[in-house]
């Protein structure tokens, strides 16, 4: 995913509160109630866990925002209902209190440095993502001048390539050719179907490298998704063609595309791996 | 221990808890005379201890074993980067070095494979038959699952994690 698509990692201020709020309401639940029991007045020590109670739920909801999710922090408010909803003495009362606060906190700090920032835009599967949108506008030219039917199939093979059916991909993409044909305006298109369909076919043999294959030619650079302006080595050279030509095929298939766009949403995480900047 | 042509393998933690139970059992039944009069029940439970893990370890290896020559014959070679979500169910071969290697001790491994390509997660519910170290370079079959079975980011259910010679990384490995 592009830096654009990741938001400034210092997090709002709403989530700093909530997460502040994880171990002081933890713990200050069980102090509160150790000082309130001082004071003479009597009742349930498990009462005093309200505390590690709100505080297990807040950090469901921050493991819930995350891009990544962390099941152990979602879980956690299962695990507060279990251990406090039975009355207990005192003593082992605060001491479970305690613990579980204590561990609610190491949960916190393990969620922030292990599971991202709060403030990473979770997917929305139903709206395409900023750098796909970005690039999908700077080769919209392209989509304009394509003949009928073309970004349909380009969808198509996109989808097919993302699904694993490389062969099938690789045999859409050569009809996309034939169909194509000397079209005028259409040239990068044409590569793009002929780059896939040679790495697709190959793909569905074995994953070796080639001695030669296909590329795009410098003339097409500002249509990629993935220029090259430092000489890279021969695999990755290899492998970022291939991410150029299914990126511009998705973008052309974006452009036109009406009905075909929820498919192409679906298969939008695929897209988005394929940047290399 | 081999049962069969099945290698199987108990998880230090089943050892663990064999050992720390069957202490407490033998202190408690060395001063309480209650406990000595139970350990006709006892007993057999503290062996169940061992037998139980063991015999699901016989049963999940036996499953793998056999599933392998099936994933062998269907699984798709891939680079690891074009292993998404649209491939959740496919069943794949992945070539890569190990970057990481988890819960080894608990007998449901957690690596991470990377190739020059992406890095992936492969998960495995039981031990496989080959000590898998951290470098190793290995070929994984497996298929593409969700992380938490129904939702999270694509990772391998794998079948079978085997080491590969260093120098067939040489052959042509893309």
């Amino acid at each position: 995913m592009s830096g654009a698509d990741t938001a400034v990692r210092s997090g709002s201020a709403g989530t700093i509160l909530l997460e502040l709020l994880v171990p002081v309401l933890s713990f200050g639940g069980t102090l509160a109630g150790i000082f309130i029991r001082g004071l003479g007045f009597q009742f349930g020590i498990q009462y005093a866990a309200i505390g590690s109670v709100l505080g297990s739920c807040i950090l469901a909801y921050l493991a819930w925002i995350r891009q990544k999710k962390d099941i152990v922090s979602l879980t956690t408010p299962i695990y507060a209902f279990i251990f406090f909803v039975v009355p207990s003495d005192f003593l082992p009362g605060i001491v479970l209190q305690l613990l579980f606060a204590a561990g609610l906190t190491v949960l916190l700090v393990r969620l922030k440095y292990r599971f991202g920032a709060s403030d990473e835009p979770v997917p929305d599967a139903t709206v395409l993502s900023e750098s796909l949108r970005t690039y999908a506008e700077r080769v919209r030219g392209l989509s304009s001048s394509l003949p009928p039917g073309s970004a349909e199939r380009a969808g198509e093979v996109f989808i097919r390539f993302a699904r694993g059916d490389y062969g099938d991909a690789s045999r859409e993409a050569d009809l996309a050719v034939q169909l194509l044909g000397p079209a005028g305006g259409a040239e990068p298109l044409v590569r793009a179907f002929s780059i896939v369909s040679e790495q697709a076919a190959q793909m569905e043999q074995s994953l070796h490298l080639p001695e030669r294959y296909l590329k795009f030619g410098p003339e097409y650079s500002s249509l990629l998704a993935n220029p090259d302006p430092v000489p890279r080595e021969e695999e990755e050279e290899y492998h970022t063609t291939l991410y150029n030509a299914l990126l511009l095929l998705y973008a052309a298939a974006w452009n036109r595309a009406g009905a075909d766009r929820d498919r192409l949403l679906a298969c939008q995480d695929f897209a988005l791996k394929l940047f290399t900047q | 221990m081999k049962i069969g042509k099945v290698d199987v393998k108990i998880s230090i933690l089943v050892i663990a808890v064999f050992v720390f139970f069957a202490l407490l059992v033998v202190v408690s039944s060395f001063y309480s005379p209650d406990v000595r009069s139970q350990l006709y029940w006892m007993l057999p439970a503290l062996v169940l201890l061992l037998v139980m893990p063991m015999a699901l370890n016989y049963l999940s290896r036996k499953e793998y074993a056999e599933l392998e020559p099936v994933y062998e014959r269907e699984a798709r070679p891939v680079r690891i980067r074009m292993i998404n979500e649209s491939m959740i169910g496919k069943i794949v071969k992945i070539e890569g070095v190990v970057e990481s290697v988890r819960f080894q001790f608990l007998n449901r491994p957690q690596f991470i494979v990377a190739d020059r390509t992406g890095e992936i997660p492969v998960k495995m519910f039981t031990n496989p038959p080959e000590d898998i170290r951290k470098d190793d370079l290995v070929e994984v079959l497996g298929s593409v699952i969700r992380r938490y079975m129904v939702v999270g980011d694509p990772v391998v259910n794998c079948v079978s994690i085997r080491r590969r010679d260093k120098d067939a990384r040489s052959g042509g490995k893309s």
